[in-house]
């Protein structure tokens, strides 16, 4: 480092204030600046426009609004959830069901993955604002309670998703007091939100991290040949639908109200592929790596629950129930042949499940070991079939609240 | 505020378009300057803005008396307040819970327990480097190297001035102080290069930010195996690196965007071939620092020239943290310097020092970098223990099983590491060049830009914040 630096060396060196540097100079580095911003953020967001990202959840909140207005007639249920809600429950048949007994229902899947209850929490704060402001009401709502999405793991998973989901999930008005307690944070949410499509930095570059979701391991052979099959399967089915489309799409669709495949319209062949499809997820070399990713990420079996997920699921509770005429908390079927709880755990279990209905008043089903429900009607370890499970549940489910929506 | 995020786009847009449109004249333009950069001093604590500013006024009027008295006396008087007033403010809110905590222990090992509360404090950002600077101030107006300055918002905002604030690199004020004196407009050249040096030292913090958890894998308790833990130990190599130069290549690109110099705070370290080296060529503004104001001050190299290595560098290490790994890792880099000068000392090795044959100078140049690795484990480790495991895992002393993934690691760390160097050696060499040539300059801007926005994690602070 240069001891010193003299006034005239500074001088020669520096156009100062006294030679008056042009105008355009400035301009154009303002310029400079501002047009290299817009050119990334633009590749960017070309780029990232086909991620569909958090498209399921937007789209959920957005029908909201339009959820009442559009059936003012109809007795309106929402199954709201996770990811196995996604899968377990399938809107046209709950509707058919009512339809057959001269019932106008019409029914809505909520369901959504990778959201803990501290990031569905601000869903179901946005449902409850959306119809306390229309001042409308669900006719019956069911809120499904995931164990394993409430433990101190999962806690620890959703910290990498943290500003994302509140960036996308949160009210521009919340974003806005965010901004005002902490600037940095709120921008950076604002930036999520308005210039990266909803994508953090956090999870792209998660991809690269030694413990980050890429796995370069080399695969287990038997491993490989099930997930083989799998894919075969798949594109089997696929290939049996006339115009190449792809049901299994994660898109929250307003015409199928969040269901996934409508059955009732596949033909016979794609029937028996589908079925065929699904039957290839059953197996042990898919179903053993499956059941240790869920007890790393979720501790799926040991269920050491974090306080403050319970607390935002009972605030999730407080708030549908606000803008239902019933509602209850359900627990949804467990695969009983892979996911088994200690007496220790189911007892864990049952005391939250009490401690919930007496915080929030509202009844808790429990429906995990289901007579109907077997383990062949799960595609791993937690979700439901998309082909006989989801029948099955959406039967039982539509039996369940027969009763109550014929009131 | 931190330089990787969005809220200092914003922040820095507006000051850039204020200071080049609006504020035209030298004395609104210092005005801004200072508000603007307490501004984003208040982005962390705005509470700790009072001290920076006590700081300054201490050493703006103490830097005045020393000029006005003739009395060596009263000259040396003066003198010690300010070095008493920054190193007091210091080991206040530095030092004080590490020194109670050692007393702690070490009344412990004498069997008598203490329960003294901690005090806790926060530390203020950027603390450990506006003292020094203000610090440098009065020592050369005392040394008479430089005069007092007339102009006290002047002086305040060469101390504030946002652009190095919180991680330096330390502005000397004869350095900083002629520039607000004369207040420099932006200029093309100035510009481009400062946005080449911005982007390439954002880049290097992603790459840096990217190698965390290869680090934090090793060091962070459990056992690793022997390439594990120099996968780790060359990741911090280059996470510190990058976190620390970069933040330092952003700050100075910044202030060339306004128009001002700020002096080159590392030459290319890891290139380095012997622990003096490395300290000529790392944190460059702290290591002539400690030169000019405590070695020379010391006795430099005419009296008890080992001693004075010794309590520079073990000093050094202190001022990174309060903590007896630092002290270690201060005391190791007084060791090796002293080391290689007494083997330099040896007539029949001096020929190694002086040879240019390229087996001499790879060697010369690999145990200096084992030597720098070594340091490094100390410097990360929590606690003595870790750095135990890792450097025992480090030479094959650990019986632990690496995981498939772990070679490809290595390889990639190495590659970040590589690739660092070879961005800083590109601009060091070629800048010129590349700025010259629109061609490629704006697509490389563009690139590195791009990759930035996609995976810099404006979340994750400098490592260097907190010393």
């Amino acid at each position: 480092m240069p001891s010193s630096i003299s006034s005239s060396e500074f001088e020669n060196q520096y156009q100062t204030l006294d030679s008056n540097s042009e105008l355009k100079v400035r301009f154009k580095t303002l310029l400079g600046g501002l047009f290299m911003f817009a050119l990334v953020v633009g590749l960017y967001k070309f780029i990232a426009s086909n991620i569909p990202m958090n498209a399921r959840v937007l789209e959920m909140m957005d029908y909201v609004p339009t959820l009442v207005a559009e059936n003012p007639q109809r007795k309106k249920v929402m199954v709201f959830g996770t990811s196995m809600v996604q899968a377990g429950f399938e809107p046209d048949q709950f509707d058919a069901y009512f339809e057959s007994r001269g019932q106008d229902i019409v029914s809505y899947n909520y369901g959504v993955g990778n959201l803990n209850p501290e990031f569905q929490q601000y869903v179901t704060a946005h449902i409850r604002r959306e119809l306390e402001a229309s001042g409308e009401m669900l006719d019956l709502s069911l809120l499904e309670f995931n164990p394993f999405q409430t433990t101190k793991s999962r806690n620890v998973l959703g910290a990498i998703t943290r500003d994302q989901n509140e960036a996308v999930l949160l009210s521009l008005n919340e974003l806005w007091e965010i901004t005002l307690q902490n600037p940095d944070r709120g921008f950076r949410l604002l930036n999520i939100r308005f210039f990266r499509e909803g994508i953090s930095a956090e999870l792209l570059s998660s991809i690269f991290t030694i413990n980050g979701p890429v796995n370069f391991d080399a695969p287990d052979p038997e491993y490989a040949a099930a997930e083989e099959r799998r894919n075969e399967m798949r594109r089997a089915f696929l290939n049996t639908l006339p115009d190449g489309s792809n049901p299994f799409g994660g898109i929250w669709s307003i015409d199928r109200r969040g269901g996934r495949l409508n059955k009732s319209q596949l033909s016979e062949e794609s029937l028996d592929a589908l079925y065929d499809y699904a039957e290839s997820f059953v197996h042990p070399a898919l179903m053993e790596p499956d059941l240790q990713r869920r007890v790393r990420q979720g501790d799926i079996l040991g269920l050491d629950f974090e306080e403050r997920l319970v607390q935002a699921f009972i605030n999730m509770v407080n708030d549908l129930n606000a803008v239902s005429e019933h509602m209850e908390v359900v627990l949804l079927p467990r695969n009983t042949d892979w996911v088994v709880y200690t007496p220790e755990v189911q007892e864990k279990l049952d005391a939250l499940m009490e401690r919930v209905t007496r915080e929030t008043g509202v009844a808790v089903r429990d429906m995990q070991n289901h007579p109907q429900i077997t383990p062949e009607m799960f595609v791993d370890t937690t979700h439901l079939s998309f082909a006989l499970g989801i029948d099955t549940y959406t039967r039982v489910l539509a039996e369940t609240y027969a009763d109550v929506l014929s009131e | 505020m931190l330089f990787n995020t969005p809220l200092f786009f914003l922040f820095f847009s507006c000051f850039f378009f204020l200071y080049s449109f609006v504020f035209l004249k030298r004395y609104p333009r210092l005005l801004l300057i200072l508000v603007g950069s307490l501004i984003f001093y208040a982005g962390w604590n705005f509470r700790f803005i009072p001290l920076l500013v006590f700081s300054g006024i201490v050493d703006y009027f103490v830097a005045n008396g020393i000029q006005n008295e003739s009395d060596n006396k009263r000259r040396k008087l003066y003198l010690a307040i300010s070095i008493a007033t920054n190193l007091g403010i210091l080991a206040i809110f530095k030092y004080t819970d590490f020194a109670m905590q050692s007393v702690v222990d070490l009344m412990g090992l004498f069997g008598y327990e203490a329960s003294w509360t901690m005090l806790n404090f926060v530390l203020p950002v950027g603390i450990s480097f506006y003292t020094f600077q203000s610090m440098s101030y009065t020592i050369d107006v005392y040394r008479r190297d430089m005069q007092a300055r007339k102009g006290l918002l002047t002086f305040i905002s060469a101390l504030a001035f946002f652009p190095q604030l919180v991680a330096g690199p330390i502005l000397r004020a004869r350095y900083i102080l002629p520039q607000l004196e004369l207040m420099p407009s932006p200029t093309w050249s100035g510009a481009k290069h400062g946005a080449l040096l911005f982007t390439v030292g954002l880049f290097k913090k992603t790459v840096a930010d990217l190698l965390a958890a290869n680090v934090d894998y090793a060091f962070d308790g459990a056992g690793v195996s022997m390439i594990e833990a120099w996968t780790g130990v060359l990741a911090f190599a280059a996470q510190i690196y990058g976190d620390f130069s970069g933040y330092t290549d952003m700050a100075i690109g910044t202030g060339m965007i306004l128009g001002f110099k700020i002096p080159l705070n590392f030459r290319l370290p890891y290139f380095a071939s012997s622990p003096a080296d490395f300290w000529r060529r790392w944190h460059i503004s702290l290591s002539s620092w400690l030169r000019d104001y405590l070695y020379i001050s010391l006795g430099g190299n005419r009296n008890h020239r080992y001693r004075n290595i010794m309590i520079t560098m073990l000093l050094g290490g202190l001022w990174h943290g309060a903590a007896w790994t630092f002290v270690v890792w201060g005391f190791f880099h007084g060791l090796i310097i002293i080391a290689t000068h007494f083997l330099g000392s040896i007539k029949s090795l001096q020929w190694i020092g002086e040879s240019q044959a390229i087996f001499i100078r790879f060697f010369k140049w690999a145990v200096t970098f084992y030597l720098v690795l070594i340091g490094w484990v100390f410097f990360r480790a929590q606690e003595f223990s870790d750095a135990t495991n890792v450097l025992l895992s480090m030479h094959g002393m650990a019986d632990v099983e690496a995981v498939a993934t772990a070679l490809l690691t290595f390889w990639l760390t190495v590659a970040a590491l590589a690739v660092m160097h070879l961005i800083d050696w590109v601009v060091i060499r070629f800048s010129k060049g590349i700025e010259n040539r629109i061609w490629l300059f704006w697509p490389l801007i563009f690139v590195f830009q791009f990759i930035c926005f996609m995976f810099g994690v404006p979340s994750n602070a400098f490592i260097y914040f907190q010393f």
